[in-house]
């Protein structure tokens, strides 16, 4: 009478898998993440996007964002199904149109008196716990996997720790410890994060942190020690013999000038997305999905030079197309990191289980707190 | 008709195989043991984005993915105009041919007039008392700098050229105008107003002048700013452009955005310069004086290498020559 499901899965695993060391790489017991969309389709998207929130004066950007979701979501699977974002492109709108309005008062209160706004920022300040657990809540609530919906579950002042005291402790120590505050935040943003009865749980990885950030800094120095010492040596031995203030020596002046800002921008956009991609390595692989004692483990094999070598190529390749290769750059390193990520689960994830909560009428009351608000650029 | 479906209730991953037709106003659906039925209206259609399959989401939280798009929308109906015009969109060229144009002419349209006009009305609602805090931040900034010394003109001269201010504004002026002298040997010659309606004027300015005609004409020049609240409507007209293009660009980081920034704002800039421009054309002429006067300085300052790079952002002296079509003697 009926056809079997489009994606018939391997989801049920042999029960009782033999308990011992954990299972070395690529045996057949893990569960791949991988993703299954197309360039040409996320750029449609993509572009569409833009061009119609120009047309609508940004009010578009908010269905824009569910539609880009939706895609990158729907696409992203594990063990073969798909996540979905549910995100409601009002609550989205009304996110956006706050965080606007304080942005537009912070310029204003800037530049009339600065007393208002050290004033304003004092206020705001501690707002910050809040911001960032209504995002998280808005956000995982809104993502699904076979349907099943995640959680966030904190209060606003368990953030307070990570969020308040780890700001002031990078800034008294002059962002020495801002690998740890990270790590704090970080460990915060999982251990309250659930998957039906399943919780979340990471484990400490501060070392890992510290390397990840180190190797960053290390590598943009070296980058910029080499092109200064390139164009140092270039300019000493090609134009060396030029007169001073000759046209040519001028030339050379500006083509240098340009050749080190494109560097510049080149190495911030990518060193920042290496150490970005390189902390949620760390994160996955001391990250566990703890169902009543049966801990599915994760594990990353993203390397920092293979991270390196991506997103430079991405920055480059955005930087001569003047951002059009963006959706062909964003979903390159997607596909990267998703293909170099798996779940070892310890049995059966169909014991998974989850509330009902997700009932299209419990989002349409406003009731839930967190789903009104989208406060997550 | 009957469509195969993936059902999965929300609370489990283990999704099922069922059957779907449509009874008059129900969905119907089975999986072989039970069978469900929701009235139409109930049950929101999610037409599916590229590759991914259309959703049936049911009033309780649960889903039945269907993978077969034509099926699922005869089974339906029609999808919503919105649902189907995005649709066209994303998959002819001639949509979003058409999209780009009226794109472009929003953004266009936007920048040209929508922009200004915003910051021209807000700024006229604005009290001068907001635009006098403005610039005493200004001012507080120029001090903590140190760029500007004590003026070593006399005080009777200073007091002169403050009358001469008070004549170039208009005589019912809503601002109280205020001639701020000073040596700045590293700005060179140069005059800038502040809103609300301080002018600062450099020493070395005033000894460039061969006549105080011509000081008249820069004064006039920098009051049609104070007038047009060139300030306050800069200020905003810089802030809205750096949000829209946030907005667009995201994630992107700000560096990458500034340079095409300063480009957009450098066209307002010159247009503020236009506008002070005719008001000091109208006040020269007002008071009997020739409106040659300042585009024949300014061109002379721009002739020595002293000039100030400030002037770039202004028209070129050349357009400032010909006043209202005037025609000026050369030199």
């Amino acid at each position: 009478m009926h056809t079997a499901p489009p994606d018939d899965t391997q989801l049920s695993l042999p029960k009782n898998t033999p308990p011992g060391p954990p299972p070395a790489p690529l045996t057949p017991d893990a569960l791949r993440f991988s993703f299954s969309g197309d360039t040409g389709a996320f750029f449609r998207i993509w572009i569409v996007n833009i061009l119609l929130s120009i047309l609508t004066l940004g009010i578009y950007s908010a269905w824009g964002k569910v539609r880009t979701l939706k895609y990158l979501y729907g696409h992203t699977r594990l063990a073969g199904a798909s996540f979905d974002y549910h995100g409601k492109p009002m609550a989205i709108l009304k996110g956006r149109l706050l965080i606007v309005a304080v942005l537009v008062a912070l310029a204003l209160a800037d530049k009339l008196t600065p007393g208002l706004s050290a004033l304003l920022y004092l206020v705001l300040l501690p707002l910050l716990p809040w911001v960032v657990v209504t995002a998280m809540k808005f956000r995982l609530r809104n993502t699904s996997w076979r349907q099943m919906r995640f959680n966030f579950q904190a209060k606003a002042w368990d953030a307070a720790g990570p969020y308040l005291a780890g700001l002031l402790i990078s800034v008294l120590t002059l962002g020495i410890a801002l690998p740890y505050a990270r790590h704090w935040q970080q460990q915060f943003l999982v251990n309250h994060a659930r998957f039906g009865n399943a919780g979340f749980e990471m484990g400490k990885c501060v070392g890992g942190y510290y390397r990840v950030f180190l190797k960053g800094m290390l590598c943009a120095l070296l980058g910029f020690v080499l092109i200064g010492a390139i164009l140092g040596l270039a300019s000493t031995t090609v134009f060396g013999g030029m007169p001073r203030g000759s046209l040519h020596n001028m030339l050379w002046l500006v083509i240098a000038g340009g050749l080190l800002y494109l560097f510049f921008l080149l190495m911030w956009l990518a060193i920042g997305q290496v150490i970005r991609d390189g902390l949620a390595n760390e994160v996955w692989n001391h990250t566990v999905l703890d169902n009543n004692g049966r801990r599915h483990r994760f594990e990353s094999t993203v390397t920092l030079r293979q991270l390196f070598n991506l997103h430079l190529g991405n920055a480059f390749l955005m930087l001569i197309s003047l951002g059009l290769l963006y959706p062909y750059a964003r979903l390159r390193a997607l596909r990267y990191r998703l293909e170099h990520l798996a779940m070892y689960p310890t049995d059966d994830l169909a014991d998974l289980r989850a509330k009902p909560m997700s009932g299209r009428t419990a989002l349409g009351d406003a009731a839930v707190d967190g789903f009104e608000l989208d406060l997550g650029l | 008709m009957r469509l195969s479906g993936s059902y999965l209730d929300g609370r489990s991953p283990t999704p099922h195989p069922v059957a779907i037709w449509r009874e008059v106003h129900e969905l119907v659906f089975t999986d072989g043991m039970s069978t469900r039925r929701y009235p139409l209206p109930d049950v929101e259609f999610e037409a599916g984005l590229p590759g991914l399959p259309d959703k049936l989401l049911l009033p309780d939280g649960s889903v039945i993915e269907v993978s077969d798009p034509v099926g699922c929308r005869q089974l339906l109906g029609r999808l919503p105009l919105a649902d189907r015009a995005l649709e066209w969109l994303h998959s002819g060229w001639k949509g979003l041919g058409l999209l780009f144009a009226l794109a472009a002419v929003t953004a266009g349209l936007a920048y040209r007039y929508g922009l200004p006009w915003l910051a021209e009305t807000a700024a006229r609602h604005t009290p001068i008392t907001v635009e006098k805090l403005m610039a005493d931040q200004t001012l507080r900034l120029l001090d903590q700098t140190r760029t500007l010394r004590p003026s070593h003109l006399a005080p009777a001269r200073q007091r002169a050229l403050q009358a001469l201010l008070e004549q170039a504004a208009p005589a019912h002026s809503a601002y109280r105008y205020q001639l701020t002298l000073a040596d700045a040997p590293a700005i060179g010659p140069n005059a800038f107003a502040l809103p609300g309606g301080t002018v600062m004027m450099t020493d070395q300015l005033v000894r460039q002048a061969n006549s105080d005609d011509e000081l008249f004409a820069v004064l006039a020049h920098e009051a049609g700013h104070v007038e047009h609240r060139h300030g306050l409507r800069g200020v905003i007209q810089y802030g809205g452009l750096s949000l829209a293009v946030s907005l667009l660009t995201g994630d992107s980081s700000s560096i990458l955005v500034l340079a095409p920034l300063m480009l957009a704002d450098m066209k307002y800039s010159r247009d503020f310069e236009r506008e002070a421009d005719r008001f000091a054309f109208q006040r020269l002429t007002a008071t009997g004086r020739s409106p040659c006067l300042l585009g024949g300085f300014l061109a002379r300052l721009a002739a020595r290498e002293e000039a100030s790079p400030l002037l770039t952002s202004h028209p070129g002296t050349k357009e400032r020559r010909h006043p209202d079509g005037q025609r000026c003697p050369p030199g």
